[in-house]
């Protein structure tokens, strides 16, 4: 539980700076935000992971794909935008998780 | 956005052609759980010496009345031979080709219906599981053929608390019922009414 608890606040953290880098605007919004997608789609990558699919690259595929959705309607930008975000704030977290 | 989608379709490409796993590497987030077997009712057949014997370990091992365990990629078949056919010492000192042949053609070797594994398999290294203990029962021993029955699986947790439950199906054992999967589901369940709330918000403001 430590580990996803430890892998949830950073990717939450990282996604927030990186919406900043891309927004520059409404700080705590793009925080609400980070922590929504990430509450959503983290819990369920990390335990489809371990017990369902034990191949990251796919996982991390459909995390891009379901935040790219999320950024676009929660955020309400086209769909370019969405996913040059989305890849991204995942890329980093993933290089991020690779190396820790 | 040719870019990302040209990256995209790699990413998906390269994930179809790497092997998610290694034979003797646990993956990275999980842990192996170790498989113990018991018999419960060994002493009831006093007569009878009780052996394993299995790919790649062990060579040969005698079954007491303690718990037992392998090695985790090991599969291993159970015999039984009566003590009056049984030398120990003879045993000790064989060859890898006499020791196949004591188990492939010895007719005072009796072969068991049952096949243990060395492992439980692996979990996510959150999982509080920490081994299982299956109890073993013999039913029945002829002249040529032993039955044993997994009759109870023991799981153990890291929290030191035990779990017991009865196997009814011989092929698979009945799920471990602590785990940390509630976690995983109540944030996104939350976090996804969090989201729909957000979307109403901003559709009626």
């Amino acid at each position: 539980m430590n580990h996803l608890l430890l892998a949830w606040l950073i990717t939450i953290i990282v996604e927030f700076f990186i919406f900043l880098i891309f927004l520059k605007k409404e700080p705590l919004k793009l925080f609400l935000y980070s922590l929504l997608i990430n509450s959503l789609t983290l819990p369920i990558a990390t335990y489809g992971y371990l017990n369902v699919l034990n191949n990251i690259y796919i996982i991390e595929l459909i995390v891009f794909l379901v935040e790219t959705a999320l950024i676009m309607v929660l955020m309400e930008l086209d769909y370019k935008e969405a996913i040059l975000i989305s890849f991204t704030a995942n890329l980093v977290t993933a290089l991020i998780g690779f190396t820790l | 956005m040719n870019r990302i989608l040209i990256v995209s379709i790699s990413l998906l490409i390269l994930a179809l052609t790497t092997p998610a796993a290694f034979a003797d590497v646990i993956e990275p987030g999980m842990k192996n759980i170790d498989s113990y077997y018991i018999i419960t009712n060994i002493n009831d057949y006093p007569e009878y010496v009780f052996l394993a014997h299995g790919t790649p370990l062990p060579d040969i091992e005698i079954i007491n009345s303690c718990k037992f365990g392998f090695y985790k990629l090991s599969t291993v078949s159970i015999y039984a031979i009566k003590k009056s056919e049984f030398n120990e010492e003879e045993l000790k000192n064989i060859g890898d080709s006499a020791l196949q042949n004591f188990f492939n053609n010895n007719s005072k070797l009796i072969s068991s219906n049952i096949q243990l594994d060395g492992s439980y398999g692996e979990v996510g290294i959150d999982n509080p599981l920490e081994s299982a203990l299956i109890e073993l029962e013999i039913t029945s021993i002829k002249d040529t053929s032993m039955t044993i029955k997994k009759s109870k699986v023991i799981y153990s947790y890291s929290d030191g608390s035990i779990e017991e439950k009865a196997i009814e199906n011989q092929s698979s054992l009945p799920e471990p019922s602590k785990n940390s999967n509630n976690w995983y589901f109540a944030i996104p369940v939350l976090a996804l009414a969090a989201i729909g709330a957000v979307l109403v918000w901003k559709r009626f403001r």
